[in-house]
C-alpha cells in the first residue's frame, strides 16, 4: 500500500517532465522524425508488450498487437490530444486489438507458461533471492490473474503493475470510472475466491509457527 | 467495527482512498480478526506480485527496427510528398502572380490610351507619352523630338524586360507542371508507362518547344 502510494508520489514528481519532453517528441514524430519515432517506440515497448502478453497470453500474436497498435498510432498521430498521456493512447489502442485478437482467435488455447521464454531484466532487490513459498505464491497469483475476464484482468495489470488509478484506466478500457471500480473490486472478490482455498493451508501453518514461536 | 464493516472498506483501502481515521479504525479490527488479516494479507500479496511483473517475456531485440522498416513507407512518405505538394503549390501561386503582374504592365496600349480619354483627371496613368505638339518652333521642337526619342527607347527596353520576365514566369509555370506529372509517374509507377528518362526527355522538348 505505502509503496504504491509512495511510487504515485515519486511518478507525480517526474510527470511534468517526462510530458513535456513526450510532447516535443510527439511533435517531432509528427513531422515524420525517424529518430523521434523511435524514442516512442523504445519508451513504450516493453510495457506495451507485458500489457499485451497477459491479456492475449501468446508470444507471437501479442508481438503483432504490439506492432500494429504502434503502427496506428502513429498513423493517426495527427490527432492525437495532448491532454492525454501517449502511453494511455497506446494502451488503449493495444487493448482493443487484444480484445479483437482474442475474438478471432478463440479457439487457440490460453494456456502459456511464462517461464518458457527469455524474459526481460526484472528489477531485483540484492539478495532477495526468492523463497521456495514465496515462488509458490507468485505463481499462484499469477495463475489466478491469468483465470480472471479480460476487462478484469486488464483492470488488475494496469492498476498494479502500471501504476494507474480508475479514472486513467476507465480512458484506456473505454469505459464508465464506476465500471473500472466494478471490475477492479470484483477482480479481487475472484482473485480471494481462487486464491484462499490453496494458500488456506499455508496461513494456517504459518498461523500455528507464530503461536508456537509466540 | 465489525468484519462486514471492516470488508467494506477493504476496497477503499487497496484502493489508497481511505481516510486516516477509517484506515486506523480498520487497523485496529485487523489486529484482533485472523480471518480479515489474511484477506487482506493475500490481496496485498496479490498486488505486490502483479505489481512486480516479473518472469515476463520480452519482445525481440530487432522489434523496433523491424516496425520502423514498416512505418517508414505508411507514414513518414505522404508526409514527405504532402509537404513537397505545399512547396510546389507556393511556388505555383507565386509564379502565377508574376505573371498577372507582368500582364498588366505590357497590357496594350490602346487599354491604357482608351482609359485615359475615359478619365483625364489623372495624369499620372499616362503609359506612353503623347508626341510633342508639331507646330513648336525651331530649336525646341528638335529638343522635344530628341525627348521623345528618348522615352520611346525607354519604353521599348522596358517592354523588352516585361517580356523576358513574362516568358521567364511561363517557363517557371509550366517547369512546375512538368514536376508535378514526373512526381504522379513516378509514384503510381504504372505499368506500361513510358519510363522517367523518357518521360523527362518529352517534358524537356515540351519545354523547349514553348
Amino acid at each position: 500500500m505505502k509503496r504504491r502510494l509512495m511510487r504515485r508520489n515519486e511518478k507525480s514528481k517526474t510527470d511534468g517532465q517526462n510530458r513535456h519532453a513526450e510532447r516535443r517528441m510527439i511533435r517531432y514524430a509528427q513531422r515524420g522524425d525517424e529518430r523521434a519515432m523511435r524514442e516512442l517506440v523504445d519508451a513504450h515497448k516493453d510495457r506495451l508488450f507485458a500489457f499485451v502478453m497477459r491479456t492475449v497470453r501468446n508470444h507471437h500474436d501479442a508481438e503483432e498487437v504490439c506492432q500494429e497498435a504502434f503502427l496506428r498510432a502513429f498513423r493517426s498521430l495527427d490527432s492525437f490530444n495532448f491532454d492525454y498521456r501517449f502511453s494511455t493512447w497506446l494502451f488503449t489502442i493495444g487493448y482493443r486489438l487484444c480484445l479483437n485478437s482474442m475474438r478471432s482467435k478463440k479457439d487457440v488455447t490460453t494456456e502459456f507458461d511464462f517461464g518458457i521464454v527469455p524474459t526481460t531484466d526484472a528489477p531485483v532487490d540484492a539478495g532477495a533471492a526468492m523463497s521456495e513459498e514465496a515462488q509458490r505464491l507468485k505463481s499462484l497469483v499469477w495463475e489466478a490473474v491469468d483465470r480472471l475476464s479480460a476487462a478484469q484482468r486488464a483492470t488488475v495489470l494496469l492498476f498494479y503493475r502500471y501504476d494507474q488509478g480508475c479514472g486513467e484506466i476507465a480512458e484506456v478500457l473505454q469505459l464508465p470510472v464506476a465500471t473500472v471500480k466494478s471490475h477492479l473490486h470484483r477482480a479481487r472478490a475472484r482473485l480471494k475466491e481462487i486464491l484462499e482455498p490453496v494458500v488456506a493451508e499455508d496461513f494456517s501453518r504459518l498461523r500455528i509457527l507464530t503461536e508456537l514461536a509466540g | 467495527m465489525n468484519c462486514e464493516q471492516a470488508r467494506n472498506l477493504f476496497d477503499a483501502y487497496l484502493d489508497g482512498e481511505l481516510s486516516s481515521a477509517l484506515a486506523t479504525e480498520l487497523g485496529a479490527h485487523r489486529l484482533k480478526c485472523p480471518s480479515c488479516r489474511q484477506e487482506l494479507a493475500l490481496m496485498e500479496v496479490a498486488g505486490h506480485v502483479v505489481g512486480a511483473g516479473a518472469d515476463e517475456p520480452g519482445l525481440d531485440d530487432d522489434f523496433t527496427d523491424r516496425l520502423l522498416a514498416c512505418i517508414e513507407p505508411t507514414v513518414t512518405a505522404p508526409r514527405r510528398k504532402r509537404y513537397r505538394l505545399i512547396r510546389l503549390g507556393g511556388a505555383l501561386a507565386a509564379a502565377a502572380c508574376l505573371t498577372l503582374f507582368v500582364a498588366y504592365l505590357t497590357r496594350p496600349e490602346e487599354q491604357v490610351a482608351g482609359r485615359r480619354e475615359a478619365s483625364d483627371a489623372t495624369p499620372l496613368e499616362t503609359v506612353t507619352p503623347e508626341p510633342p505638339a508639331p507646330e513648336s518652333p525651331g530649336t525646341e521642337l528638335e529638343d522635344a523630338r530628341a525627348t521623345w526619342q528618348q522615352i520611346e527607347d525607354t519604353v521599348r527596353n522596358t517592354q523588352q524586360s516585361s517580356d523576358s520576365l513574362l516568358r521567364f514566369g511561363q517557363m517557371t509555370l509550366l517547369e512546375m507542371f512538368d514536376t508535378l506529372r514526373l512526381e504522379a509517374l513516378r509514384d503510381a509507377g504504372t505499368q506500361g508507362a513510358p519510363p522517367l528518362d523518357e518521360a523527362a526527355g518529352d517534358d524537356a522538348d515540351d519545354i523547349e518547344d514553348i
